[in-house]
């Protein structure tokens, strides 16, 4: 099965499933516009919360919109088909994996800037914020997308997927945060932002292969 | 071309099937036959490499299936209980989807009009009948040029007039060189059957 | 030593019977080790010019956290063994280990607390390796939960393995974004351990109980793994004859 094909299928169902990843991003949304309302809006407490609020908001929609990128396919048959038919079913599944990012991340971070503007950021440091969840979002969604497959035999996983993602998930977490903080007082934030350019590269690589693995064994 | 030597499985301890082994050549029809749970669809599970069975190997032209370099996938087609197909597509854009843009077109023709279902390519595949759902996939696997048709009981859901049609289309099938394996519990598709195992009583009870 | 009297120990008869033999010896030695220690610590050892009596919880907490962090490495090096070589002893081991494990994490997270409470003055504080214990904690249970969850045997341990294997590449990882993310928030915390000068007087019960608490732990995995093991291979001629044996 070439991989174009995957690419077009993959883009058509989008939009006709498009519920998943706009559930994602609504949640994404409200997420961020709830802590103001919780919390307060001093512009002091509104840079600091930044950080931290894009990069959960980031995580909890992608475990959310991620639920569904393999589980229709199981149900009616069609992963099967793309095992039995492909060469590399891992390369097929980082096939899948990106096309999620991209359809996913392209419309959040245009949230996430507008968000941002509201929590007084300016200038460059909405840059920060936008290149900080690209490379986090690309982690989170490897990392979320293992979770799934290893759920995929288990009927109502509930909770499960989170329990799995967010203790992995808490070096992106925390160096995401920071990076953002560190824009904002204007203080270098290379290190944070190296960190996270590891993460990637380490769970784009090895993330297919172990999410792969994972399906494998659950189609079994 | 395809052998099997031993093949048993095991699942939680229960015995699901055991010592089946065969020899198909190109030509040949193969039917998997027993009653419900005889463990005829895990079978064809383990021969379409999605169930690793317990103990025993498949080959395919003399060599493991299991080795790296060898291409026994690229020569299957297979068709089990799931049709394989997404609901939110129309049926013609299913067929494209899963076979690619290069199908023959006129032979697709041929086959949605002797199915009925050549006013329905553009109606949502979740909107077609049971039987319909099962043709749409019968014919993804006709189409798809392969060698070795695997099909876990195809003529469910479907009418006589389908049931006749497909048994013309298996017969040229096999006179150009196909192989097909299949597993039914009705006697109704015993066409050029060449190989039949009986799954009933074949389990190895310790 | 010859090798093969080693690998025979991994076909599930010979780590049966080895695991039922070796349970008794490894508990009671095990025991006896923690006794030793716990005298020591708790009587024989000076009181700290620092903390007073106080510091005595080191010989409870030092032995569980070392060990909650070995036991996973325990578990992730037999899930890569049970999934590399589909080995249902290595599977067995794995599942065994990993609710002792949990175990030895709250017991190390509650000793922690303990500890915190006379130094700090509160009970938690976002201390660098509490924290870590705490991620350590939830890893243990989503294995648990995980494997728990799949109904196929086979596919739940192979699954759960696939996650204690990743688990253990991010472990390294998570410790040290929470030092680093602790050294920020630096308060007054300075581990009595850090510093090297800690005297051989204390020191020699916490190395009894360290070894003691390895030891115990290896003797309650022996039983549950046993156990494991027979589930795993209930159809096979050796069970069959060891239930047969016992009946008689």
């Amino acid at each position: 099965m070439l991989f174009r094909d995957i690419i077009r299928r993959d883009l058509k169902l989008s939009i006709r499933r498009s519920t998943d990843v706009l559930t994602g991003l609504i949640f994404f949304l409200l997420i961020a516009l709830i802590f103001p309302l919780a919390a307060g809006t001093e512009r002091d407490l509104l840079l600091k919360m930044v950080g931290p609020v894009m990069l959960i908001s980031a995580l909890l929609a992608s475990m959310m919109s991620i639920q569904n990128i393999f589980k229709p396919d199981y149900i009616n048959g069609y992963l099967e088909q793309m095992m039995i038919t492909t060469n590399s079913f891992s390369a097929l599944i980082a096939v899948k994996i990106m096309m999620f990012w991209m359809i996913f991340s392209m419309p959040l971070i245009v949230i996430a800037s507008f968000i941002a503007s509201t929590y007084y950021v300016t200038g460059f440091s909405i840059f920060t914020v936008v290149l900080t969840l690209l490379l986090s979002t690309l982690s989170l969604v490897n990392l979320s997308a293992f979770a799934a497959s290893l759920t995929l035999a288990i009927r109502y996983p509930g909770a499960l997927i989170s329990l799995i993602v967010i203790p992995l998930s808490l070096p992106i977490i925390i160096f995401g945060s920071k990076a953002i903080e560190y824009s904002i007082l204007s203080m270098d934030n290379s290190g944070p932002l190296y960190f996270l350019t590891g993460m990637m590269f380490f769970t784009c690589s090895l993330g297919p292969l172990v999410t792969a693995s994972a399906i494998k064994i659950s189609i079994d | 071309m395809l052998q099997t030597e031993s093949l048993e499985l095991f699942r939680n301890d229960i015995p699901i099937y055991s010592n089946i082994s065969f020899d198909l050549i190109q030509g040949q029809h193969l039917v998997l036959s027993g009653s419900n749970g005889s463990g005829k669809t895990s079978l064809i599970r383990t021969l379409c490499c999605l169930t690793d069975q317990s103990s025993g190997c498949i080959k395919w032209n003399k060599s493991n299936v299991d080795s790296i370099d060898n291409d026994y996938l690229n020569h299957i087609a297979y068709l089990g209980h799931k049709n394989g197909l997404m609901d939110e597509l129309t049926l013609m854009e299913n067929i494209e989807i899963t076979l690619g843009k290069n199908i023959d077109r006129i032979e697709l023709t041929n086959l949605l009009e002797n199915f009925n279902l050549f006013t329905h390519k553009d109606t949502l595949y979740s909107h077609l009948s049971n039987g319909q759902k099962r043709k749409t996939a019968l014919i993804r696997v006709i189409l798809s040029s392969k060698q070795l048709w695997i099909l876990d009981e195809p003529f469910t859901n479907l009418d006589v007039d389908s049931i006749a049609f497909i048994g013309i289309i298996i017969t040229t099938h096999l006179n150009k060189g196909g192989m097909l394996i299949s597993a039914s519990h009705t006697p109704e598709n015993r066409i050029d059957c060449d190989i039949e195992i009986n799954l009933d009583g074949m389990l190895h009870v310790i | 030593m010859n090798l093969k009297s080693i690998y025979k120990y991994g076909s599930p008869p010979h780590y049966f019977k080895l695991s039922l033999q070796l349970e008794y010896w490894l508990l009671s030695s095990g025991i006896t080790l923690i006794l030793i220690g716990m005298i020591g610590g708790l009587f024989i050892a000076p009181p700290d010019y620092q903390m007073g009596d106080a510091f005595r919880i080191i010989y409870f907490h030092v032995p569980s956290a070392y060990l909650s962090m070995s036991a996973y490495a325990c578990m992730a090096s037999a899930s890569a063994i049970g999934l590399i070589w589909r080995s249902n002893v290595a599977f067995s081991i794995a599942k065994t280990i990993a609710p002792v494990g949990a175990a030895f994490t709250f017991l190390a997270l509650v000793t922690g607390m303990l500890w915190g409470k006379p130094m700090w003055g509160t009970a938690w504080v976002w201390d660098a390796r509490l924290t870590s214990e705490l991620i350590l904690l939830l890893i243990y249970l989503a294995y648990i939960l995980l494997h728990q969850s799949i109904e196929d045997r086979s596919k739940a341990d192979r699954s759960s393995s696939l996650l204690a294997l990743v688990g253990i590449i991010n472990l390294p990882i998570i410790h040290y974004s929470v030092v680093w993310w602790n050294t920020l928030h630096q308060g007054s915390t300075i581990s009595k351990l850090d510093s090297p000068s800690i005297a051989s007087e204390m020191l020699w019960p916490l190395i009894f109980m360290i070894f003691g608490y390895t030891i115990f732990f290896a003797g309650v995995i022996c039983r549950g793994s046993a156990g494991e093991v027979l589930i795993r291979e209930k159809r096979s001629k050796w069970v069959r004859a060891y239930i047969e044996g016992i009946k008689l």
